[in-house]
């Protein structure tokens, strides 16, 4: 994949755990996914990278939100996300720990676009990683 | 002939009587010319001459006599015996009973006018007949009945009008048959009728008037009324006995109707049930009570009757009653009903319902009045008593309806108890999925990594650990998994559907697949059509549940064998899985459906001792139940049941 005219897409991680995240993290490097990953700790740190998409830098491709985040919660990201002129047409796949979440149905009321359970096993990890990849590049592409 | 009664009229000896007459008459003249001829003899001509004067004298007189004789014959027959002839024959037609026959005979002669009188009187007799014939016919006609007796034993009929033909007879029945009277007469009556007979009467006739029974042709009985009359002669001895009979039957019998419907009147007026008065439309007084309102109000019937029943009414509702009683005589109402209150002779008061209804004459005129009366003091006490158990039961019920409520607050609280106990056990499911979750990824992911990245670093024993601690966590993933199943069983909302099992079951098999085909299991599927009413969620993970137990315990079985069937059979639709597994002792059999109950050692029989308390918890959210027949070594058979619809 070489698109030189444009820069290479980008991926917002955005996750409290940091031990789901030096997983995930690992598990896109198990699947040799090249692209630019931009992590947020917390709900303030996601809108913190939306101000910077406004003052001009390129937004991601797709975002994975955890619900559960510190400070901001991550339905409020979502939901400042769903409301931006902009950005609301960024993808974004919400990270659960269990299909019983009830704030997924929340998530779906505000727009999301998807969303991923997160695995407990590392197998499952990289197969995730691998979906995401299939989803961004096959199924996802963004109009031009 | 009659002849010898009439000589007159006779024919023949008239001319015969004429001539001897006239031969008398010759004789007596010839005698008296005897002297003469003597003298004759002796002064004129010879006897000879004479004689033979004489005897030409005595010729022509006997000619002349006899022409006389034939003149005055044919004379007297056209005058006279030729109409007294006429006059015998007709008189003796009329006596032989042709009424209508005249003589004809007419002259102002005596002749005549015995002619004439004889046929006034024919014409008397014929019209007198006449009307005794109708008179006759009369009586034949009429329903009463004539009849004459001889006074003889048995009183023998003499006449009987046709009337009775009524009762089936002829006349000669009783005439000329032998029979008597007294053989008609019904015995019981015998006795009576032949009493008023037997006295002697005073004076010349006798009258005596008597209803007796006689028998009809048919063999049946009719009554009759019997008007007789005797009447004797001078001597005492009896001259005529005549009767005149009225078929009374149907009076007697409508007069017994009469008197049974008033019996029947009578008896229902004094039936002891209810008070029956009839009281004056004029001045309010009792004409007839019965037994019951003498009863009812403590008098004696002749105390009540001729007293009015103001007297006995309670002072308070007199007033009330009058008016009512005004408005029925003023022709208002037709009649009317009022609770009322009498007085008892002992000063009691009596509560009574009363309907009064007015009797009209045949005119409209207003004649009496018709009262029932109904005593209801006991209803009245009875009803105080009822209010009174009423009143109890009113207040039982309230208690009742108190505890009720006091109940009704428990439960509230017991259900708000059980909705926060609910609500707990939802955010530990909460967070075990979240929070127990989030550190097993860590160690899951972390020791995987270590046993693909580090296992070269690693002695054989760390090796071993880190294998263990990926079974852990594996078994750990599984019991969370497993716990969420069964808390969402226990919590979601089921929705019953008509669903058809086998597709349900062969889902189960496919959900199995993998462990089926990697021990040789023999899988015999027999399910087939059956619906069932059930929630399709909760049937296919009881379902996946007990297919997955019976592939995991008859594994050491050679081969394993696993049978699926559903039957319809005593009002229920099961479904059941059998194995031919290590089975269990029924010791257990309620023990296997707990949560976290498990009869075998991980180490045996990979599990979570959640899948049957799933299957069980399922069951019972669709109304059906579970259960399992097994022995230690003999397989073991689940049944899944649901009602019939």
């Amino acid at each position: 994949m070489n698109l030189p005219s444009f820069p290479a897409p980008s991926l917002l991680l955005v996750e409290d755990n940091p031990m789901d995240l030096d997983l995930t993290l690992r598990a896109f490097e198990r699947k040799r996914f090249s692209n630019r990953i931009d992590v947020a700790r917390d709900g303030e740190e996601a809108l913190a990278f939306m101000e910077r998409w406004d003052a001009g830098e390129a937004p991601p491709a797709v975002i994975l939100l955890d619900i559960n985040l510190p400070k901001v919660n991550g339905l409020e990201v979502l939901r400042q996300l769903k409301e931006h002129p902009r950005h609301r047409r960024i993808p974004v796949v919400m990270l659960t720990s269990s299909r019983e979440d009830r704030d997924l149905l929340a998530a779906y009321d505000l727009g999301v676009n998807s969303y991923i359970e997160k695995p407990v096993s590392f197998d499952k990890f990289i197969d995730v990683a691998g979906q995401i990849e299939l989803y961004w590049y096959v199924l996802n592409e963004r109009p031009r | 002939m009659n002849g010898r009664w009439l000589p007159l009229a006779g024919r023949h000896w008239v001319p015969l009587f004429l001539m001897v007459v006239f031969l008398l008459m010759l004789g007596l003249r010839y005698v008296m010319q005897l002297p003469e001829l003597g003298e004759e003899v002796a002064g004129q001509g010879t006897l000879s001459e004479r004689r033979a004067a004489v005897l030409a004298d005595l010729s022509r007189d006997v000619l002349l006599a006899l022409l006389a004789a034939a003149l005055l014959w044919a004379f007297l027959d056209t005058v006279w015996f030729r109409r007294a002839r006429r006059m015998v024959a007709a008189v003796e037609d009329m006596g032989a009973g042709q009424l209508e026959r005249r003589t004809g005979v007419g002259g102002a002669d005596e002749l005549g006018l015995i002619g004439q009188a004889v046929d006034r009187m024919a014409e008397r007799l014929q019209h007198n007949q006449q009307r005794l014939l109708y008179m006759n016919n009369l009586i034949n006609r009429s329903p009463a009945v004539v009849v004459e007796w001889h006074m003889g034993a048995g009183w023998p009929v003499l006449r009987i009008s046709d009337g009775v033909s009524q009762w089936g007879y002829v006349p000669t029945d009783f005439t000329a048959s032998g029979r008597m009277y007294r053989d008609f007469i019904h015995p019981d009556d015998l006795d009576g009728v032949m009493a008023s007979r037997e006295p002697c009467f005073s004076g010349d006739e006798a009258h005596a008037t008597q209803a007796y029974r006689i028998r009809r042709a048919d063999g049946g009985w009719a009554w009759v009324e019997d008007r007789t009359r005797i009447e004797w002669d001078g001597q005492g001895a009896v001259m005529r006995a005549t009767g005149i009979l009225l078929d009374i039957t149907d009076r007697r019998m409508a007069e017994r109707a009469r008197q049974e419907r008033e019996a029947l009147v009578r008896r229902f007026f004094e039936l002891p049930f209810i008070g029956m008065a009839i009281s004056s439309a004029a001045d309010k007084r009792w004409l007839e009570v019965n037994g019951r309102l003498c009863e009812i109000l403590g008098y004696e019937r002749e105390e009540l009757l001729g007293r009015t029943w103001v007297e006995m009414t309670h002072p308070d509702d007199v007033a009330t009653n009058v008016d009512l009683f005004d408005e029925l005589v003023a022709g208002r109402r037709d009649g009317y009903q009022m609770d009322k209150r009498f007085i008892h002779r002992n000063g009691t008061v009596v509560h009574a319902e009363m309907a009064v209804r007015a009797v009209h004459d045949a005119h409209g005129q207003l004649e009496h009045l018709l009262t029932t009366i109904q005593d209801v003091t006991e209803r009245q006490r009875n009803l105080a008593l009822v209010e009174e158990r009423s009143q109890q039961l009113r207040q039982a019920e309230e208690r009742l309806l108190e505890a009720n409520q006091a109940l009704e607050r428990r439960v509230v609280e017991r259900t708000e108890q059980l909705r926060r106990a609910n609500q707990e056990l939802e955010a530990f499911t909460y967070s075990v999925s979240h929070d127990l979750k989030a550190p097993l990824r860590g160690i899951d992911g972390y020791s995987q990594l270590l046993q693909e990245e580090y296992a070269p670093r690693l002695d054989e024993e760390g090796r071993l650990f880190v294998a263990r601690i990926r079974r852990s966590v594996e078994q750990m993933g599984c019991l969370i998994e497993d716990l969420l199943d069964y808390s969402r069983m226990e919590r979601r909302q089921m929705t019953c559907q008509d669903a058809e099992v086998r597709p349900l079951v062969e889902q189960a098999l496919e959900a199995c697949a993998g462990d089926i085909e990697r021990l040789g299991t023999r899988v015999d599927n027999r399910v087939g059509a059956m619906r069932l009413s059930v929630d399709r969620e909760g049937l296919a993970v009881a379902l996946r549940n007990l297919v997955g137990n019976a592939v995991k315990f008859s594994r050491d079985s050679t081969p394993p064998r696993v049978e699926i069937g559903a039957e319809e059979a005593d009002g229920c639709r099961r479904i059941w899985v059998r194995d031919n597994g290590i089975g269990f002792d029924m010791k257990y059999c309620d023990r296997i459906f707990g949560i976290f109950q498990r009869l075998h050692r991980v180490e045996d029989y990979a599990g979570t001792g959640v899948g049957l308390a799933l299957v069980a918890k399922a069951a019972e959210r669709m109304n059906g139940r579970v259960r399992a027949e097994s022995a230690p070594g003999q397989g073991a058979v689940f049944y899944l049941e649901f009602p019939s619809s």
